[in-house]
């Protein structure tokens, strides 16, 4: 027996080894994670000490009336090395107002696609799993959900909750949960033909103990990784909904976050281009990171993504 | 006996020769080795039954002869078809033998058909890429021709893939295997997707195929099937020919112990569930059978070359040269 | 009848249909896979049922573990009717033992196997500190290492796999074992080991097996009785001896023969009322398109077909 053990067994990998692994071999996955990597720190810096605190978070300062509209640092054609990226029209350093931005762009991310998991899959699977009418119900209802675009939802919220962070935030999770919550009813609907769930329905277990064991670990990967390649639309979503309607601006302060700063720098776009520019530019490089890291990861788990399957074709 | 002198044999007409055939799949990080030099000697016009548990390579060797390696595959020693080498050593060049001098019959025989056709539109498009230009009614008589000679009616070819029994499916396999008249048909294991007793009318649809004067060679894992269809046997295991010889005499007289606990198993008369596992330390030239072996001995560490004993018998095994 | 409610096991005119909506759901029609089959098991024996693919086999065993429900007829395990009593049937399918054809698709891919084969003991609400110590029992039992405790499905070969799925399906101490195919998925030398292993544990820990299979070959090395399945019905049942040397009905003896390798000519069934074997079968009278025969009584089983009725 021992013999059959050495030939068809291979350690399993932690997830720390499967990392590094993805890492030293997957080239995708190594430049999407340096990008995000990258970005991550700077929004770290963001959140606690930008170049110029204060401007960062819109407030315009006497320092700021100083310089307005200083142009970016060209090689060879500099201002002033204090302000890499320029300022704006009031004066306010862009790139501490990219910084703050980029803490910001992550956490509504983030926050977007954490919570619509977890939404996604208790939905999908419920309706995966139970009996005919609440399958039905739900069923219906994440279809009616997936038909609604996320911008017109957030500009419902903003006239009901108010301008804000949250509108945006509580918009595309009510747009993205059923699209993870229909995924996970597919794969459920598959998951449940299969005989250990069949064996353990007739071992006797309760329903809920079998959603909980046996299907969510099933499920949940396959949705992690969708999700992570969806994230790079996630942020493109709130960034845009914010440069059109500008729903997450408050009253008081002029909220740096990448959407509002391309927003608001339009109308200069033939002057000061800069403003418009460098956030947009943060914002395609972001986007394109989490791509490249999200199908790297995906190759990993469907080998027939994977570079050598495409030499057929 | 030595190998040269078994070359010069009364084996004229080699149809598939292979010398030192090593075949792998580049995993990236290492390469898997699924043949581990092989040297055999097909000879024209016979059935040859490749006989293995799944992993012994027996597959990749079948795919190899056809054609059908995936682009990560690498290569070395090399493999000759009708005197034109398709595999040498890392250059494959299978112009002119993939689909016209050597077809494979798939295993499953229900997912190699394409569910959206009707069986006569599938035979129409091999037959149209073959010939190059043939009439469709030409080619509707080939493939009623065809369907006729695996024994099933003509109406078949009006019906789609699913509304065919698995056993129905099998015999459109082989018919479409045979309708462009190859050389070399290479059948995949073709009764472990089907119930046990269609196994006796695939035994006599393969045999009729020989006798049209081609070479079959047959890959399974049944020992007591292979016996009964095929003139000769080789046993793998492994990525290594361990075995060889005529079918009536690997029967009667197995030479290697894995044989013996292949032929053992297919009569189900396991008399001792001992598995033996002897502790080798990394040794991957050694005999591949070594650790599992119950004749094991201090020679084994080296692996060891095939033998013969005769004309046509051999067996890669210390034990044989040690007796004779 | 009386002497039946004495045995283990007993499946008493079961039929087992299902209603198929005709054209844009006007009106249906009834399909019926089982057609009153009726056996009866004792206690420490097993009994094989052979049959092509899509002869109901696996239907039956799905309708022991309450899967599929019967609209007619009953069965009896120990006794104890499990589709009318429902909360002792419930008890006494818990602890009826399954093993499955695929053994890819039939244990959880996330679940340590150590945690695979203690399941059926957590159903039935066993302490947690002495599992461990009877899964390790019984993966040594199998023929496994205890090494493999702690592995993943995904490391192990389909041989081991099938292993882990019998010390799961018995580690309850069933009394009935119901396996669906075990070797279809297996090479030749695992299949042997696995039939082996089987055989072995049923002497050792008395159990009753129901084997499903379509070889014939492996339901002789294993089963007491045969019962021979024919789209639904049941044929023929008797002594494995009996049936593999003297075949009453014609499509036990084709069965017997294709075991054989012999050739047989590909089999047409009839769809009139009647025996499905009307038109190739060599017996064949009028009376067997009009109704399907009933049970006539051999010395140790039963047979279906008309050409036995004066016996």
């Amino acid at each position: 027996m021992n013999s059959y053990v050495k030939r068809y067994s291979y350690r399993v990998k932690s997830p720390i080894r499967v990392f590094l692994g993805l890492l030293r071999f997957n080239r995708k996955f190594l430049i999407g994670f340096t990008i995000v990597l990258t970005i991550s720190i700077l929004s770290v810096i963001g959140l606690i000490s930008p170049p110029y605190y204060l401007e960062g978070w819109g407030i315009v300062t006497e320092d700021a009336m100083k310089r307005q509209g200083l142009a970016p640092c060209i090689p060879f054609n500099c201002p002033s090395i204090y302000h890499l990226f320029g300022t704006d029209d009031m004066g306010r350093d862009l790139l501490s107002r990219i910084l703050v931005g980029a803490h910001l762009a992550l956490i509504q991310m983030v926050s977007v696609i954490i919570t619509s998991i977890a939404l996604g899959i208790l939905m999908g699977v419920i309706a995966g799993y139970s009996n005919i009418y609440i399958e039905k119900i739900f069923t219906y209802v994440m279809e009616l959900f997936i038909i609604i675009p996320s911008m017109v939802l957030a500009a419902a919220f903003i006239t009901i909750i108010g301008r804000g962070m949250q509108s945006v935030i509580l918009a595309l999770i009510l747009t993205w949960s059923p699209w993870y919550a229909r995924l996970t009813y597919i794969l459920v609907r598959q998951l449940r033909e299969l005989d250990f769930i069949r064996i353990c329905e007739a071992m006797g277990f309760p329903r809920t103990y079998i959603m909980f064991r046996h299907i969510v670990p099933n499920v949940a990967p396959l949705i992690f990784v969708e999700a992570i390649t969806d994230s790079s639309s996630v942020l493109v979503e709130i960034t845009s909904i914010n440069f059109l309607i500008g729903a997450a601006s408050l009253t008081s302060i002029d909220l740096p976050d990448w959407g509002m700063i391309v927003g608001y720098g339009v109308r200069y776009i033939r002057t000061f281009w800069w403003i418009s520019f460098f956030p947009g530019l943060f914002i395609a490089v972001t986007a394109f990171g989490l791509i490249l890291l999200g199908d790297g990861l995906s190759e990993y788990i469907s080998p027939w993504l994977k570079r050598r399957w495409r030499l057929w074709f | 006996m030595v190998k040269e002198e078994m070359e010069t044999m009364v084996l004229n007409n080699i149809a598939i020769r292979a010398r030192n055939l090593y075949i792998g799949y580049d995993e990236g990080e290492k390469i898997l080795w699924a043949l581990n030099g092989i040297d055999i000697d097909i000879p024209n016009n016979t059935a040859y039954c490749i006989v293995g548990e799944s992993g012994s390579g027996k597959t990749t060797f079948g795919n190899a002869v056809v054609g059908l390696l995936p682009p990560y595959v690498v290569t070395k020693g090399y493999l000759e078809i009708y005197n034109n080498r398709v595999i040498d050593n890392d250059r494959l060049n299978y112009s002119g033998i993939r689909g016209d001098i050597a077809v494979r019959i798939p295993q499953n025989p229900i997912a190699s058909l394409n569910p959206y056709l009707k069986i006569e539109s599938i035979f129409l498009d091999i037959l149209k890429h073959h010939f190059k230009s043939i009439s469709r009614k030409k080619a509707f008589e080939i493939a009623l021709e065809a369907i006729r000679s695996v024994g099933l009616s003509d109406d078949v070819l009006n019906k789609y893939p699913h509304q065919l029994s698995g056993g129905m499916s099998q015999r459109v396999a082989i018919a479409l295997a045979i309708a462009i008249n190859p050389e070399i048909i290479v059948a995949d294991e073709p009764t472990s997707n089907l119930d046990a007793y269609l196994k006796g009318a695939v035994l006599n649809l393969l045999k009729s195929i020989i006798s049209k004067g081609k070479t079959l060679i047959v890959i399974t894992h049944d020992i007591l099937f292979a016996s009964a269809l095929c003139n000769f046997i080789a046993v793998m295991f492994m990525g290594s020919i361990l075995e060889i010889g005529r079918a009536v005499d690997i029967l009667t007289n197995p030479l290697h112990p894995y044989t013996k606990e292949l032929i053992d198993a297919a009569n189900l008369s396991y008399t001792n569930f001992k598995h033996f596992d002897n502790e080798l330390r990394n040794n991957s030239k050694g005999c591949v059978y070594a650790s599992r072996c119950p004749y094991y001995f201090d020679k084994c560490i080296e692996k060891p070359k095939m033998y013969y004993i005769n004309q046509y018998n051999g067996a890669a095994c210390w034990r044989i040269q040690k007796s004779l | 009848m009386l002497e039946n409610s004495k045995k283990f096991v007993n499946v008493d005119n079961l039929w087992i249909g299902y209603r198929a909506s005709k054209l844009w759901g006007i009106g249906h029609k009834n399909i019926d896979i089982i057609k009153g089959v009726s056996f009866s098991i004792n206690q420490g024996e097993c009994y094989g049922l052979v049959g092509e693919s899509g002869s109901g086999k696996t239907t039956i065993l799905k309708s022991f573990i309450g899967l599929v429900k019967p609209y007619k007829g009953t069965i009896y395990i120990d006794g104890i009717d499990i589709y009318r009593d429902v909360k002792k049937g419930k008890e006494i399918i818990k602890r009826i033992g399954y093993v499955a054809q695929d053994p890819l698709t039939s244990v959880d891919p996330r679940m340590k196997v150590k945690d695979i084969v203690s399941e059926p003991l957590i159903a039935l609400g066993i302490d947690k500190n002495i599992i461990y110590e009877k899964v390790a029992t019984l993966l040594k039992l199998v023929g496994l290492d205890i090494a493999t405790m702690d592995r993943y499905p995904f490391e192990l070969s389909g041989g081991m796999l099938q292993r882990i799925t019998i010390a799961r399906a018995i580690i309850s101490k069933p009394k009935l074992v119901l396996l669906d195919e075990p070797t279809s998925a297996l090479d030749t030398i695992t299949q042997a080991q696995i039939l082996k292993l089987l055989k072995d544990l049923k002497d050792m820990m008395n159990f009753t097996y129901i084997v499903v299979t379509h070889d014939l070959n492996v339901a002789s090395y294993l089963s007491n009785r045969v019962g021979v399945l024919l789209k639904g019905y049941l044929i023929e049942e008797g002594d494995t001896r009996r049936i593999v040397s003297e075949p009453l009905h014609p499509y036990t003896q084709i069965i017997v023969e294709a075991s054989k390798l012999k050739d047989v000519s590909e089999l047409k069934y009839s769809n009139v009322i009647g025996c499905p074997l009307y038109s190739i079968c060599k017996y064949r009278i009028d009376l067997c398109s009009k109704e399907m025969p009933g049970f006539i009584r051999v010395d140790s089983g039963i047979v279906r077909c008309w050409h036995y009725k004066d016996k």
